[in-house]
Order: structure tokens, then C-alpha cells, then sequence
């Protein structure tokens, strides 16, 4: 009870619940295009938010996002145009199967380190995006699997269950950033030899974070791909798996919101411009190259961290 | 049959050579990834085929200018985006990552995302065995031994190639001595893009220049350089032939599709138990 | 609980080689409970490594490190924190980015949550004032002076009440009056029962602080006993100056 006074009184509160009104009223405003743009940046931004926890908490830069968020599509796809299972099962199934195989590739790669993690998992894309294309008879490789039902039938219903998804993630991470576990991720990240000095076992909460976060991602991937109702290969090449660290970092590691921002930057932006002009969407992979480059030089907290230093600033002046 | 598979392998491993040795030379003095390699790689190319089509420059002068251009557009990345020296390599990966999606974009919009055939003066066909070999491609071989000698004889005769193994084993005792690191870094970077941009160059012609043509290059190459220790130019020589032999052998005897799998596969393999490669200083920690 | 003056703590035949090199060679020797032992020696003789063996950061090539009769050897680093010994490093190793605060938040993280936040409080104030950091509680380690650093790391080490403690040159940089400070700080750890390890270079803390002394050369322990005799004796002079001397 005292949380919530406490949270009344704070303007953010306000900030953020209008921003969810707008949210929620957005998608009868926009055309089926916008509507499509949307659901796509809200599935990259939950891909992103899990990144975020183990790249922005954790301190480790995994670059195969990507196969999680095809773990989780393809378990969708498979279940139920191959096995026959309604979409709900295959949705609950998502998690599962890619928590397991996120837990098993946790077990060798969480022993490296920083670049040799990076390149790793890197690579680890590389393996199973190479698998996808190469067993069409499964994965239906390029040419990919049609025909996957729906969740649910329209488009809008699909949107408000992202955000609806966001939500629980956003109400999460900052609940586990608070708790003991975020302490934990952060003294992993801050100094890994050191914390287990202090009885923390290191190597349990890694793993668990990488599975759990994986399977978030999972769950993602299979709603996205239940709206397209289409999968190919194509979708999770080495090029595509930059695109949810291009999120994380653009908004922010290490924070909750970050990802949110990055998401409308990086996937919306380049949107806004094609709307502007035909010839800006020619260079929407540049603009995103260009503000990842901006950002990590300049500003490695993101957009969140710019804001912070803005904040900060203004409250040093105000204190003058 | 197997003799052409050999001499497939022979020039692919002769393009990889170029590439890693700019790769590891890149890491050993920098000890960050350059996740640009492969779009460079691509650039040259590129610029080679602008030099030819809209300069009317021949194809072998064509190939030293473009090296020049290269090496000059190395020298500006990495005096702009990767003079960080001791900084997290993590955020050289991420820089890496943002600059190849720019350069990749311009590439697509400024030639088009079609293979673009580029057509090389050495078309004759030397028969050797069962298999035949291109003149080209005799080039290609005779191109890689020679820059390996040349990098190996800058690196053990010349004065600044003694500045380069000097910062490459401990740069703060490297200034403490005198050396210009940052100089060291600038041109060594700048020789490292410039021989991934001639390692484009040459395979333009076999492969047809695409975009995204640096993509598997660059990691092939890094695979390479783990496998044969990050910053060893012997174990980067060594491991692009054993990659370049696996991966035409997989290549051509089993599907198509593997052999990139197979090079992912052995990478992970490696990092994993010898993170230093066969070359490589044991206990790199970084 | 065991009377004291019984070993808490004890190494046998305890060796370590870094390619080819011994850095602990056939290392025994035993540490009684609720005293001060000193850990003296050459650079390079091994004291570290001890310490990194006892804590679980090395693997041992063989021999035994017997904790409060449990077999602790090549036992993982956060179980061994877990059964009761803390340790501080030579060059100050806190998290840097944080409050003093999370600090020792940090520290207790993996036993706080079977405990009462009352009690979890008590400590945390009981310790921030044993180590004089009460005022600095907000603020951020790496703003800390140096000694104030140092006294952090000790007060992480401290928090869980550890029963054996080892010290890694805990007065490294530290002034004459810091140094006066420290010495006290130890005697008081001792005095609330835990037993304490130190390695020290600087000879004077060394022996004001030690009850018994180990030295060692060459991972190998050449000489054992009060402060008094160790300073005299033949042996240790000549490890000493011999190592000067080359």
C-alpha cells in the first residue's frame, strides 16, 4: 500500500500511464500497414528485453538472440502445421523447448568470456541458421511453412497481446532488478571473479537467466510467426541477430525502458521516414547502422543513459 | 574429380590467407575483432569494379589503386570509430556491427544488390590432372604466397615492423618505449582492411560481387584466425588451409549448404577448449 | 564449538605448479583457531597462491586443505565462501560502480534471504560502523579514498561473520596512521572470534598483529614460530636478503 502512494505520487507514473493509453487506442488509428509496423517493433522490442537482461544486467553480449526467437517460431510452426496441435498448445510448448535448448547452450558458452562469449554465440547462429536452410524437409528452409493458424483472429487482438506480453516483461525485469537476483546479474557483471567469494553461485543464476530469458524470447518468436502465419529460414540468417542487440543497446543496457526506446528507434524510426519518403527507406539498414554506431561510441547507456545525463544535468543546475 | 577438388580447395585457402592475415594482423595489435572485415571485403571489390567500368582502368592497375583507396578507408575507420586501444572489445563488436550495416546499404544502393560479373584478363585454362585451373586463379595463389612474405619479412626486418610485434605483446610497455602506438594501430588497421578488400577483389571475379558477399568471407575468416590462435600469422596461414580444405571437401562431397556449418561448428569447438588457437599464447585472457 | 586453540585450519602437502613452476611445494602447516597468524615471505613465495587455494580459485595438483574437519580441497570457490571463510585481495577488488551500500547488499545476497530484515539491518550497520564507513554509506565505492576502499573490502569480507579471514596485504598503500587504523580494526576481528590469516609485507604490521608467524620461500615453509624468533632466525634472514641480493 505504501508502494502504491508512492507510485501515485510520482509524475513518471502519469508519463507512463497516458503513453499506455496511447498505446491501447494507437492501433484503431492506423492502417493495416502501421498496424503491421507496430506488431513488428513490439516483437522485436520482448526479443529485446530479454537481450537486455543478459547483455545490460548480466554483462554478456549474446549475439544469438535470434535462434531463441526462431526456437520458439519453429516450435509453433512445426507443432502445428506438422503435428497438428492447436496454436495455444504450440504456444505453451515455445517456452519449453527453447528454455531447454537456451539452458544446454548456456552450459558451454556461459565458461567464456566478454568476445569469446560474443563470437560463440555468434557463430551459434551461424549453426543454426545453416541447419534451418539445410533440412527443407523439416524447416521447409527458404522456401519456408505456410499455413500456421492464429492465436487469434485479428490483427489488433495480436497487438494488445504483445504489448500486453511487454507489460508483464517490463513488470518483471524491474521487479527482479530490485530483488536479490538483480543484485546478483549485476555483481556478475560488475565483477564475476569476485562474487563468488561472497557464496553466490555464479554459475547457476547465468544459466538460469539465459534459459529463462531465452524462452521469453521463444514465446515471442511463436507469436509473431502465428501472426504472419509464414516462417522461412530467411528470417534468422547471422544478418537478422543483430537487430534485437541493435534494440538493446540503442535504448539502453541495463534498464528496464531501455529496449522500449530502442525499438522505436530503431525499427520505428526507419518507418517514419519511409512514410516521409520513398527514397529515405532505401537507407533505413544505414540509419540503423548509424545510430548503433552513435550510440555505443558516445553514449554506451543509450538512450536511457542520455536521458539520465540530461536529468542530472538539469537537476545540478536547478541546485545552483 | 578430387584433383579439381583439391585445386578448388588450393584457391579458395589462397583468397582465405589474404583475408585472415588481415584479420589476425588487425587483432594481434589491436586485440579487437574488426567486425568491418567483410564488409571491406566487399568494398573492394566494388571499387575495383568502378575503377574498371567507370574509369575505363585495367583490371591489374585497377587492383593497386583500389588497394590504395582501401587502405586509405581502413586508415579512416579506425581513426574515427576504433581509436579506443585498451576499450572493451565488446563495443568494437558492436561499432563493427553498426558500420558493416552502413557500408552494406551503401553498397546496395549506390551498385544494386545483383551479383555484379566482373571479368579478369586471366582467362586461360591450365590443365593439371583431371582437374584444370584458371590462370586467374594461379594468380590468386601466387598474390597470397607473396603477400605472406611480404607481411613476414615487415614484421621481422623492417623497423616498423618490429613496432607492430612490440605493441601487438604489450602496448603500454610499447609507448613506454617510445613507439607511436597509435600510428602502429592506424596503419595496421589500414593494411588489415586493404587485404580484406584485395581478398574481395580477386574472388569477385569466380563468385560475382554482391553486397553481402563479405558476410560468410568474414566469418570464415574469424574462424581461421581462431583456429589457428587470434594474432599469429602463421597459425592464421595454417588454419585458412586446413577451413579452406574442410570446407570445399564438405562442400563438394556432402550438400551444399554445410560447409559454413561446418566452419561455425569448428570455431565453437575451438574457443571452447583452446581459446588461443594452435598458435596463440596460452592464457590470453581478455 | 570446538575449544579454542584448536586448528581451524589445516594444509598438508599442499602443492601448486604453474608450468613447470612450484608456486606451492609441499606446504604444510596449521592455523588454530582464534589466533593471528602471520604469512611471511619473498615476493613470488607462494602466499597468493595459498590463499587462492584455500578459496577455490586454483585447482591443487595435491595434497589436502582441511576446513573445521571438512575437506575443502578443489571444492568451488562460492560453497567454501559459504562454510564460513572471507577473504580480501591485494589489489582492492569491490564493485566499483556501485553504493557502499549494494556493496555489502552484495556481500550478504547469498544468505540474507533465509533471515529476518531486521537482523539483515543489524549487521549492516554493526558492520559499516566496525570499519568507520557509517558516513559513506551512499556514496559510490569508486569515489572512495583508497584506504576507505580497503576498509569496504574488509567490511564485505566481515559482514557474514566468517570464521576464518584472510588478509592479502590489507595495508598495501596505506599511511602510517591508516596502518595504525588496520592494525586496530584486525584486533578486533580477533576479538569477536574470528580467526584471522594475514600475509603482510610490511614488517612492522606483521609483527604487531601476529601471534604466530609461517614463512615461506619457494612455496616451501622454511620456518615457523613467535614473532620474536622469526626475526632472528638464520634462515628466514637469508631468503630475504638473498632475494634482495639478486
Amino acid at each position: 500500500m505504501d508502494f502504491m502512494s508512492n507510485l501515485l505520487k510520482k509524475k513518471s507514473t502519469y508519463i507512463f500511464l497516458a503513453g499506455l493509453i496511447f498505446v491501447v487506442i494507437l492501433p484503431f488509428y492506423s492502417s493495416s500497414y502501421v498496424l503491421r509496423v507496430l506488431i513488428t517493433m513490439a516483437s522485436g522490442i520482448i526479443a529485446a528485453m530479454c537481450l537486455n537482461v543478459v547483455l545490460g544486467y548480466m554483462g554478456y553480449p549474446s549475439l544469438c538472440q535470434n535462434v531463441f526467437y526462431g526456437v520458439g517460431a519453429y516450435t509453433m510452426a512445426l507443432a502445428t502445421v506438422k503435428l497438428g496441435f492447436s496454436p495455444w498448445t504450440a504456444l505453451a510448448l515455445s517456452p519449453i523447448v527453447t528454455f531447454i535448448i537456451g539452458y544446454l547452450a548456456a552450459i558451454p558458452f556461459l565458461k567464456l568470456r566478454s568476445m569469446f562469449f560474443a563470437i560463440a554465440t555468434l557463430a551459434f547462429t551461424g549453426v543454426v541458421s545453416a541447419v534451418l536452410v539445410n533440412l527443407p524437409k523439416i524447416t521447409g528452409s527458404n522456401a519456408g511453412l505456410r499455413g500456421i493458424p492464429r492465436l487469434v483472429k485479428s490483427d489488433i487482438t495480436f497487438f494488445y497481446l504483445e504489448i500486453a506480453l511487454i507489460l508483464l516483461i517490463l513488470i518483471l525485469t524491474v521487479l527482479m532488478s530490485r530483488s536479490f537476483w538483480g543484485k546478483i546479474l549485476i555483481a556478475i557483471r560488475e565483477d564475476e571473479d569476485l562474487a563468488p567469494h561472497f557464496g553466490i553461485n555464479t554459475t547457476r543464476y547465468k544459466r538460469l537467466t539465459f534459459a529463462v530469458t531465452s524462452a521469453a524470447t521463444g514465446v515471442a518468436g511463436a507469436i509473431f510467426f502465428s501472426y504472419q502465419t509464414f516462417i522461412s529460414s530467411n528470417y534468422f540468417t547471422i544478418g537478422s541477430s543483430f537487430t534485437a542487440l541493435a534494440v538493446a543497446v540503442v535504448g539502453g543496457g541495463g534498464t528496464a525502458l531501455g529496449p522500449i526506446f530502442g525499438g522505436l528507434v530503431v525499427v520505428g524510426a526507419p518507418e517514419a521516414f519511409r512514410g516521409m519518403s520513398e527514397a529515405m527507406s532505401l537507407w533505413r539498414p544505414a540509419f540503423v547502422g548509424v545510430v548503433l554506431v552513435v550510440v555505443i561510441l558516445l553514449s554506451p547507456g543509450g538512450i536511457v543513459g542520455i536521458f539520465q545525463s540530461v536529468t542530472s544535468y538539469l537537476k545540478k543546475r536547478g541546485e545552483k | 574429380m578430387i584433383t579439381q577438388v583439391i585445386l578448388n580447395a588450393v584457391v579458395e585457402t589462397a583468397i582465405y590467407v589474404i583475408m585472415a592475415l588481415g584479420l589476425t594482423l588487425i587483432f594481434g595489435v589491436m586485440k579487437i575483432p574488426n567486425l568491418t572485415h567483410g564488409a571491406m571485403y566487399a568494398m573492394g571489390a566494388f571499387v575495383h569494379y568502378s575503377l574498371i567500368e567507370w574509369f575505363g582502368v585495367p583490371f591489374v592497375p585497377a587492383l593497386f589503386i583500389a588497394a590504395l583507396l582501401t587502405f586509405g578507408g581502413g586508415a579512416i575507420l579506425e581513426r574515427v570509430f576504433f581509436r579506443k586501444g585498451g576499450g572493451s572489445p565488446v563495443i568494437a563488436i558492436i561499432a563493427g556491427i553498426g558500420l558493416t550495416y552502413v557500408l552494406t546499404n551503401v553498397m546496395t544502393n549506390v551498385w544494386g544488390a545483383w551479383p555484379l560479373r566482373i571479368q579478369t584478363p586471366f582467362r586461360h585454362m591450365v590443365k593439371i590432372g583431371t582437374g584444370a585451373i584458371s590462370s586467374h586463379n594461379i594468380v590468386i595463389i601466387i598474390v597470397s604466397i607473396a603477400i605472406s612474405a611480404a607481411l613476414y619479412s615487415l614484421l621481422k626486418w623492417t623497423k616498423f615492423g618490429c613496432a607492430i610485434r612490440a605493441v601487438s605483446q604489450d602496448r603500454e610497455e610499447a609507448s613506454l618505449i617510445g613507439v607511436n602506438v597509435n600510428t602502429v594501430g592506424l596503419v595496421t588497421f589500414a593494411i588489415g582492411t586493404m587485404l580484406a578488400s584485395i581478398g574481395g577483389m580477386f574472388a569477385a571475379p569466380i563468385t560475382a560481387a554482391t553486397p553481402t558477399m563479405g558476410g560468410t568471407a568474414e566469418t570464415m575468416g574469424f574462424a581461421i584466425i581462431i583456429l589457428g590462435g587470434m594474432g599469429s600469422l602463421g597459425g592464421a596461414i595454417v588454419g585458412a588451409c586446413l577451413l579452406g580444405f574442410v570446407d570445399v571437401f564438405v562442400t563438394s562431397f556432402l550438400s551444399g549448404g554445410w560447409g559454413g556449418a561446418v566452419a561455425f561448428v569448428f570455431m565453437i569447438v575451438v574457443i571452447l577448449i583452446r581459446p588461443s588457437g594452435l598458435f596463440g599464447k596460452k592464457g590470453r585472457q581478455i | 564449538m570446538a575449544e579454542p586453540g584448536k586448528p581451524i585450519l589445516e594444509i598438508k602437502d599442499l602443492c601448486k605448479n604453474f608450468g613447470g613452476i612450484a608456486a606451492v611445494d609441499g606446504l604444510s602447516f596449521m592455523v588454530r583457531r582464534g589466533e593471528i597468524l602471520g604469512l611471511l615471505g619473498p615476493n613470488g613465495s607462494g602466499k597468493t597462491t595459498l590463499f587462492n587455494l584455500i578459496t577455490g580459485v586454483f585447482e591443487s595438483d595435491s595434497g589436502k586443505i582441511i576446513f573445521q574437519e571438512h575437506d575443502i580441497t578443489n571444492q568451488l570457490s562460492y560453497k567454501i565462501a559459504l562454510k564460513g571463510i572471507s577473504r580480501t585481495f591485494q589489489s582492492t577488488k569491490v564493485f566499483y560502480t556501485q553504493t557502499v551500500l549494494d556493496n555489502i547488499a552484495t556481500a550478504m545476497i547469498a544468505r540474507a534471504r533465509t533471515r529476518h530484515i531486521s537482523e539483515t539491518r543489524r549487521k549492516v550497520a554493526d558492520v559499516l560502523d566496525f570499519t568507520h564507513l557509517g558516513d559513506a554509506k551512499t556514496a559510490i565505492a569508486g569515489d572512495l579514498t583508497h584506504a576507505a576502499q580497503r576498509r569496504l573490502m574488509v567490511a564485505m569480507a566481515l559482514v557474514e561473520d566468517p570464521d576464518l579471514l584472510l588478509l592479502d596485504e590489507i595495508t598495501a598503500g596505506m599511511s602510517g596512521e591508516e596502518c595504525n587504523e588496520m592494525i586496530e580494526m584486525a584486533k578486533r576481528i580477533r576479538d569477536r572470534g574470528t580467526t584471522i590469516v594475514l600475509i603482510e609485507h610490511n614488517m612492522r604490521v606483521a609483527m604487531a598483529l601476529s601471534d604466530r608467524i609461517v614463512v615461506l620461500n619457494f612455496g616451501k615453509k622454511i620456518a615457523e614460530g613467535k614473532p620474536e624468533e622469526i626475526t632472528t632466525n638464520e634462515t628466514v634472514l637469508e631468503a630475504y636478503l638473498g632475494r634482495e641480493e639478486a
